[in-house]
C-alpha cells in the first residue's frame, strides 16, 4: 500500500497555465501559434500573451458574449436604456412583489430546525 | 448557544443577498465567465466619461463612471458588445480602455510620468478605428513598438462636434519619441486619414509629428 502510493505521487509541472476551448474556432491558424495566445518569454518586458487580430474576432462570436456582465455598472442611456417618457402599464406591480419581500423573513423560524 | 450561530449566520446571508448589484447569483455567474475565457496578459477597465465645459479637474474626475473590469477575450467582448458604438453616444462622452485599473486621469500615479499620442479622426472612421486599437492594445500587439521599459497603458475615444479624438497612453512620456506607435497606427488603418497628431506629456509641451 505504502509502495504503490510513493510511486503514484505526482505533481503537476508548476507554472503550467491550462487554456480550455470550447469551440474549434478557437484553435490557431497556424501550428507556430498555441491554443490561447502566444507566449514569448524572450520579449523585453518578460513574459507577455499576445493574440492575433482574428483570434481576437473569432471569440467574439462565443456565446459568453451575448450579454454583459451580471454587475457592469448601469448607466441609463448607455449600458441601460433610457428612461422612456411614460412608465410602464405594468410597471406598478412589479414594484409591489418587491415592496412584499421583507415580509416574507417573518416566515424564516420555522426552517431553523433544518440546520 | 446554537441557535444564536444559526441566526447570525442567516442574518449575514440576507445582508449579502439585499445587495442590488453583486448579490449571490451575479457573483457565481461572474466567476464562471472569468474562469472559461481564454486569458488576457493582463486586465483592462472600461470606463466612461462626460466632459462638461468649464469643470475642475475633481468635478471631471467625479464625472468617470467605471464600467467593468475585464481578465478575458470573452469577457473583453461581453462588455463591448453589449455598449453603444462611439457613433452612438452623444458627443462630449468618452470612453477609455484602460489597462488594469488605471483611471484615465493624469493624477492617476500610473500617468504621473507618462502621456499620450492624440489622434484626430473623421467621424466616420471612430468605430473602426477605437475597435482597431482596442484589439491591438489587448492582443498587446502595440506593445512591441514602444521602447524597453514604456508601456501601453490605456486607449481612449472622444467623441466631438468636429472631429474625434483618440487617444493612446503610455507611461513614460521620456521614452515616446522611441516609440513606433504611430506608424503602427497607421499601418493597421491603413485607409483613414488623420486630421492631426501630436504627443503630449503630463509636463511638457505637445510634440506635433
Amino acid at each position: 500500500m505504502s509502495a504503490k502510493e510513493s510511486v503514484s505521487l505526482g505533481r503537476e509541472i508548476p507554472a503550467t497555465r491550462r487554456v480550455i476551448l470550447h469551440d474549434a474556432a478557437h484553435m490557431p491558424n497556424d501550428y507556430s501559434s498555441t491554443p490561447g495566445g502566444t507566449i514569448f518569454s524572450t520579449t523585453p518586458g518578460g513574459t507577455r500573451i499576445v493574440y492575433d487580430r482574428a483570434f481576437l474576432l473569432q471569440c467574439r462570436n462565443s456565446p459568453l458574449t451575448k450579454s454583459p456582465p451580471p454587475n457592469m455598472a448601469k448607466i441609463p442611456g448607455v449600458t441601460t436604456p433610457a428612461e422612456k417618457g411614460s412608465p410602464k402599464v405594468n410597471g406598478n406591480p412589479e414594484c409591489k412583489t418587491v415592496a412584499e419581500k421583507p415580509e416574507n423573513p417573518g416566515d424564516e423560524p420555522q426552517f431553523e430546525m433544518d440546520i | 448557544m446554537a441557535a444564536s450561530n444559526v441566526e447570525g449566520v442567516q442574518h449575514e446571508e440576507n445582508r449579502h443577498t439585499d445587495s442590488p448589484q453583486l448579490n449571490r447569483k451575479a457573483l457565481n455567474e461572474l466567476g464562471s465567465v472569468e474562469e472559461k475565457g481564454v486569458p488576457l496578459n493582463t486586465s483592462w477597465t472600461f470606463w466612461l466619461d462626460k466632459t462638461i465645459r468649464g469643470t475642475t479637474a475633481a468635478e471631471y474626475e467625479a464625472s468617470l463612471r467605471k464600467l467593468y473590469t475585464v481578465n478575458t477575450v470573452e469577457g473583453f467582448w461581453s462588455v463591448y458588445n453589449n455598449i453603444p458604438a462611439p457613433s452612438i453616444i452623444n458627443t462630449r462622452y468618452s470612453y477609455h480602455l484602460m489597462r488594469h485599473q488605471i483611471r484615465p486621469v493624469w493624477e492617476d500615479e500610473a500617468n504621473s510620468s507618462g502621456g499620450n499620442w492624440r489622434l484626430k479622426c473623421h467621424k466616420f472612421n471612430t468605430v473602426q478605428v477605437w475597435k482597431e486599437l482596442l484589439l491591438a492594445a489587448i492582443g498587446e500587439k502595440l506593445s512591441e513598438c514602444m521602447a524597453e521599459g514604456d508601456e501601453i497603458t490605456g486607449i481612449s475615444v472622444s467623441l466631438r462636434d468636429r472631429d474625434d479624438i483618440i487617444q493612446i497612453w503610455n507611461s513614460q512620456a521620456v521614452l515616446a519619441e522611441q516609440a513606433t506607435v504611430v506608424s503602427k497606427v497607421k499601418s493597421l488603418l491603413p485607409d483613414v486619414t488623420f486630421t492631426a497628431v501630436f504627443y503630449k506629456g503630463k509636463s511638457y509641451l505637445p510634440v506635433f509629428y
